[in-house]
């Protein structure tokens, strides 16, 4: 690691991480090699090597930058890069994710930026990761233009908050196309190790997968087949059930906890 | 060709061409690589060399070696100024302007790049998964088909955002299949490739080939698309074994390189062999 960077004061610090995910000045990672450097490479590795006191200006930086979205040079590539350092950084600071949830209650970067609905949901991915899941009304009321273009965000923050039942109800109000049931296995795809938990998921998707659309179920089941996860195609034939509120005996004999929660 | 005759050539007077002399010495240890034993100034030295790069500025691109002292001078009269990123941030505004690579055309190329890299692209691709779990990333390359792969990744460009070059190479005797073309085992694909950033490190690599959308042209790299930090590189289109230098796996001799060219990013839809992994 550059002994400067190591020794930087938290303004410096501020610039190279600005440099960083905007991609512009000396800063910048040159992505353009044959090793192909991404943007939070370099500030992750000094992240993971810092000592307290250049952890604790991290953190002052990280949370100067947070304040300046939305300003010059934070499209939304570069939002979403400064959230993935610090998911991948992990920073717990309470600094950080107070900021993030005003950010996130008061819609900031949904007004502003160059595309609102994705800066929102960048943000909202970094808070989940933090185990922040506020309640269920927040992720059912998101904005439309968040919810059309981003329903896994709506299931996950409700799977999160161990709130079962209301996620795979919402599936099929949500989901609508093969990109929308692509989120919900990138979502799934956190849980379904766990044999218990994939039970689970393949006993309420047997109830929502009739709902859904032709494309979105049969993207579903080719991906539930293709990374071994189970059968959906036989669910999906089967006689549709019933209104979406059926009691589950299933899954409410499973006793949901919160370590539905994707981020624990 | 090269610095010294490009400041000769330059057209500025005497004193001008003095600080360029200075400029230039101060450039070759700024560009200096301590960490590759064969040669230092090796950077220095494929800017200096490479038949691509004309001295004084051309009517046409790629940009000239008197292009980048000027850069420098100008840089100088900074005092806060570091040429070695006066010069980085020259070879970055100066990518893809080598000439075209004909024998390139209509081939699949192939590329070797970490894992990690590609499995960061997917995680912020806006979607709403966890960024920290990468699941769904392996099941991709490990089980789905190539057309399940296009499908998946779609859209999803395989470079950086803010990116406009790629680094892909050919085998010309396997027009259809690069990666045929590269010896078994990730030591040996580093080695033959020239993946001196890999060599020491134990980062998983992922391989796939793609073909280029209609209308994109492959270019040849020049010594600026190599950048300020690449010592690896050599200029002459073909990678150069690690095992050149006595490093790799001693496999190799440089000429057993690949040739190697630069060209505007692809999608998950361009890939046209699928997506694996490197393995021993």
């Amino acid at each position: 690691m550059e002994e400067w960077l190591v020794k930087a004061p938290t303004n410096k610090l501020r610039e190279f991480l600005r440099g960083r995910f905007q991609g512009i000045g000396p800063y910048a990672a040159d992505s353009a090699t044959r090793e192909a450097e991404l943007p939070p490479d370099l500030p992750l590795a000094l992240w993971k090597e810092a000592d307290d006191a250049l952890e604790s200006r991290l953190v002052q930086a990280t949370v100067g930058l947070l304040e300046e979205i939305p300003g010059p040079g934070w499209t939304s590539d570069a939002i979403e890069w400064l959230c993935f350092f610090i998911d991948l950084a992990d920073i717990k600071d309470v600094r950080v994710k107070d900021t993030l949830i005003a950010i996130a209650r008061r819609g900031l970067w949904l007004k502003g930026t160059d595309d609102g609905p994705r800066c929102h949901v960048a943000l909202l991915r970094t808070l989940l990761d933090m185990n922040w899941a506020e309640e269920r009304e927040f992720w059912l009321h998101l904005p439309e233009a968040v919810k059309e273009r981003f329903p896994g965000i709506v299931f996950r923050g409700l799977l999160t908050l161990g709130e079962l039942d209301a996620a795979f109800s919402y599936l099929p109000e949500g989901i609508r196309n093969q990109k929308h049931a692509q989120q919900i296995i990138d979502v799934l795809a956190d849980v379904m190790d766990d044999a218990d938990r994939r039970r689970q998921v393949l006993e309420q998707l047997r109830y929502a997968l009739p709902q859904l659309s032709r494309a979105a179920s049969a993207h579903l089941a080719k991906w539930f087949r293709i990374f071994g996860w189970g059968d959906l195609a036989a669910s999906a034939s089967e006689p549709a059930p019933l209104p979406s509120r059926l009691p589950r005996p299933a899954i409410a004999g499973a006793g949901l906890k919160p370590e539905w929660a994707l981020s624990a | 060709m090269g610095f010294e005759d490009a400041i000769r050539r330059s057209g500025w007077d005497a004193a001008r061409q003095r600080e360029a002399d200075q400029v230039l010495g101060e450039l070759r240890k700024g560009l200096e690589c301590a960490d590759y034993p064969p040669n230092a100034h090796q950077v220095y030295e494929n800017q200096d060399s490479d038949p691509l790069i004309p001295d004084t500025a051309p009517p046409s691109r790629p940009a000239s070696r008197v292009d980048l002292l000027g850069e420098l001078l100008k840089g100088k009269a900074d005092p806060d100024a570091d040429l070695k990123v006066v010069a980085d941030e020259f070879c970055r505004r100066h990518k893809m302007e080598g000439p075209g690579n004909p024998q390139s055309a209509g081939r699949l190329l192939g590329r070797v790049w970490a894992f990690d890299g590609l499995n960061k692209l997917y995680q912020k691709a806006g979607r709403a998964g966890s960024r920290r779990r990468p699941g769904v990333r392996e099941h991709i390359i490990n089980r789905a088909s190539l057309r399940d792969q296009q499908d998946v990744l779609g859209d999803l460009r395989l470079a950086a955002p803010h990116v406009d070059a790629m680094w892909s190479f050919y085998d010309p005797s396997v027009p259809d299949d690069p990666l045929r073309g590269l010896p078994s085992g990730r030591a040996a694909t580093v080695d033959i490739l020239g993946l001196g950033k890999y060599h020491s490190s134990k980062e998983r690599l992922v391989q796939w080939g793609h073909r280029l959308p209609r209308g994109q042209k492959a270019k040849k790299p020049t010594a600026w698309d190599a950048g300020a930090s690449n010592p690896f590189w050599r200029p002459g289109g073909r990678t150069r074994p690690l095992s050149a230098d006595g490093g790799g796996t001693g496999a190799f001799a440089a000429a057993d390189g690949l040739p190697e060219v630069v060209h505007a990013p692809v999608t998950g839809r361009d890939l046209a062999v699928r997506i694996s992994f490197v393995v021993d």
